[in-house]
C-alpha cells in the first residue's frame, strides 16, 4: 500500500476534501465513512499525530 | 475460534456446520452468498473481493455480537472470501443455530443484510468484454 505522510489537518473533514482534490476521488463525503486506527468514527473525531485514517466507500461484499 | 472469519481460501461448508452442532438447537439455519455469472445485464466471468482487513474483522465481529444480543440464537458463524473467485464459488456463509427455527431465521437474515451494508468488502467484477469494475451500490 501507498503511503503518504502529511502535516495534521483540522479535521477528518478537510482532509477528505483535500485529498479528494488532490486525487480526484470520485465519492462525495457523504457517501464515504471514515475509519480512525482501524475503528469506525465519526466525522467529528479528533486527528491525532500518527493516526491511520481510512476513508471507505460503499462496501459490496456478499 | 473468532465467529467471524475472513479466507482467502475456498470456504468448506461442510466443516463449519459440522462445528454448529449443539444438543440444545432445534434448528440450523445458513445463507451461503454464491458468484452468479451476470449483474445489471452483463455476463460475468469471474470476480475478486478485497477486504480492509483489521477493520472488517471488528465490524463483522460487532455484527454478530449484536444478533446474539438482539436473537434468542444459540451460536452464529460468518465468513467471507477474499481473493479471486470463480462462478458457483461461495462467497459468504452465514450459519445461525437456535432452539427454535424463527430467532435462526431472523438472526441470519440480520447478519448477512448488515455484513453486506457494513463491513469494509469491495467486489470486482470481470466481464465478458474483458473489462472490469468495482462494485459501489450507493455511488
Amino acid at each position: 500500500m501507498d503511503s503518504e505522510t502529511m502535516e495534521r489537518p483540522a479535521s477528518l473533514t478537510a482532509l477528505y476534501e483535500n485529498l479528494k482534490k488532490k486525487y480526484q476521488f470520485k465519492f462525495q463525503l457523504a457517501h464515504i465513512r471514515v475509519a480512525v486506527d482501524g475503528v469506525f468514527v465519526s466525522w467529528q473525531h479528533e486527528v491525532n499525530d500518527g493516526s491511520e485514517v481510512a476513508f471507505i466507500p460503499p462496501v459490496s461484499g456478499g | 475460534m473468532k465467529k467471524f472469519q475472513i479466507s482467502g481460501q475456498a470456504i468448506d461448508v461442510n466443516s463449519l456446520k459440522a462445528g454448529m452442532q449443539h444438543d440444545q438447537a432445534g434448528a440450523f439455519i445458513c445463507f451461503e452468498g454464491w458468484v452468479r455469472n451476470h449483474h445489471d445485464g452483463r455476463t460475468v466471468q469471474a470476480l475478486g473481493y478485497q477486504a480492509y482487513a483489521a477493520l472488517a474483522k471488528t465490524e463483522g465481529e460487532k455484527i454478530l455480537a449484536e444478533a446474539c444480543e438482539q436473537f434468542k440464537i444459540l451460536d452464529v458463524v460468518c465468513v467471507h472470501r477474499t481473493g479471486d473467485l470463480a462462478i458457483g464459488d461461495c462467497a459468504v456463509w452465514v450459519g445461525v443455530t437456535a432452539a427454535h427455527r424463527d430467532a435462526a431465521f431472523a438472526a441470519c437474515r440480520f447478519v448477512i443484510d448488515e455484513v453486506k451494508q457494513r463491513v469494509p468488502i469491495w467486489k470486482k467484477e470481470r466481464y465478458e468484454d474483458g473489462s472490469s469494475d468495482w462494485l459501489h451500490p450507493t455511488a
